[in-house]
C-alpha cells in the first residue's frame, strides 16, 4: 500500500485552514494545519510534510520568513512549499495598479525565498486539489 | 476609487455557487465554515473598527485583508469587495474615506448573516450541489 501524502497547511485564517483541511482530506491526503508560523515551523520539523501550504500574509512571523526559515534547516530544507496569497482581489486582479505590482513582487520574493507555486485565495477546491497533486508528483520542481 | 462607498446589495449577499466550489460541493462543510464565520467576524470587524478609529493606516490594512479572505471563503462579494477597497486605502495611506466604507462593510455583514439566518439557505446550497438553483 502507498503512504498517504502529509500536507501542513499554515494559516491564520482558520476557515481557510479547515477548508483546505477536509478538502485534502477527502482526496486521500493526511493534513495538518498550524495557525501561525511559529508552530508551523515546529510541526514541520516533527511531521516532515510532503508539502506546506502557506499563506502568506500573517501576524508575527509572515510567509516568506517561515519558508525562509525551512529552507535554513537541514531537517526541512527540501519540503515542498505552495504560498497563498489573498493579495489584490479575485474578480479584478489588475485593477489597482499598486496592488497588482505588489502581488507581482510578492511572487518573486516568494520564488527567492524557496517556493514552488502560488494560488490565490479564495481557493476553489478543484484548483487546490489539482495544484498539490501535481506538486506533490513532481517533487515541487 | 470612487469617492462615496457602492451601496451593498441584500438580495444575493452570498454567492452560493461559487461558495459551492471552494468547499467542493460539500455542504456540511459549507455550513461549518459559516458557523466558524460567525464567531469570528465580530471580532474581526471590532479589530478594523479599531484600527479605523487609531487612524492607523497598516492595521488598517492588516485587519480589511483578514476580513476580505473571510468573505470570499463564503462567497460574500459585496462585502468582499468592501473590505478589500479599505485594505487598498490602508496600503496606501489614504484614509479619508474610511469611516463610511466601514459602514457599508458593516451594512453588507448584515445582509450576509440575514441571508445565512433564513431557514432555507442550507437548503439552497444543496440545490445548488444537484445543478437546480432554485433562487
Amino acid at each position: 500500500m502507498t503512504r498517504q501524502h502529509r500536507i501542513l497547511a499554515i494559516d491564520d485564517d482558520p476557515l481557510t485552514l479547515r477548508i483546505v483541511e477536509r478538502v485534502l482530506q477527502r482526496h486521500g491526503y493526511e493534513v495538518h494545519t498550524a495557525l501561525n508560523g511559529h508552530d508551523g515551523l515546529e510541526m514541520a520539523r516533527v511531521l516532515k510534510p510532503d508539502l506546506v501550504i502557506l499563506d502568506i500574509m500573517m501576524p508575527g512571523l509572515d510567509g516568506f520568513q517561515v519558508c525562509r526559515k525551512l529552507r535554513e534547516d537541514p531537517e526541512t530544507a527540501v519540503i515542498t512549499v505552495l504560498m497563498l496569497t489573498a493579495r489584490g482581489a479575485i474578480d479584478k486582479p489588475a485593477s489597482d495598479p499598486v496592488d497588482f505590482a505588489q502581488r507581482v513582487r510578492d511572487q518573486l520574493k516568494g520564488y527567492r525565498v524557496g517556493a514552488s507555486d502560488f494560488l490565490t485565495k479564495p481557493v476553489k477546491a478543484a484548483v487546490l486539489v489539482e495544484r498539490v497533486q501535481s506538486l506533490i508528483w513532481s517533487g515541487g520542481r | 476609487m470612487s469617492q462615496l462607498p457602492p451601496q451593498t446589495s441584500s438580495l444575493f449577499p452570498v454567492d452560493l455557487s461559487y461558495a459551492h466550489d471552494i468547499v467542493d460541493g460539500d455542504v456540511e462543510l459549507l455550513q461549518e465554515i459559516v458557523d466558524l464565520f460567525i464567531l469570528d467576524y465580530p471580532f474581526q470587524l471590532a479589530a478594523l473598527q479599531q484600527a479605523i478609529t487609531a487612524q492607523d493606516a497598516a492595521d488598517i490594512q492588516a485587519k480589511a485583508h483578514r476580513l476580505k479572505c473571510s468573505f470570499g471563503n463564503i462567497g460574500g462579494w459585496e462585502a468582499y469587495k468592501l473590505a478589500y477597497e479599505l485594505e487598498l486605502m490602508g496600503m496606501r495611506g489614504e484614509l479619508g474615506h474610511a469611516a463610511p466604507y466601514f459602514q457599508e462593510l458593516v451594512v453588507g455583514v448584515e445582509a450576509i448573516l440575514a441571508f445565512l439566518a433564513q431557514p432555507g439557505w442550507v437548503e439552497l446550497a444543496q440545490d445548488w450541489q444537484k445543478g437546480e438553483p432554485q433562487q
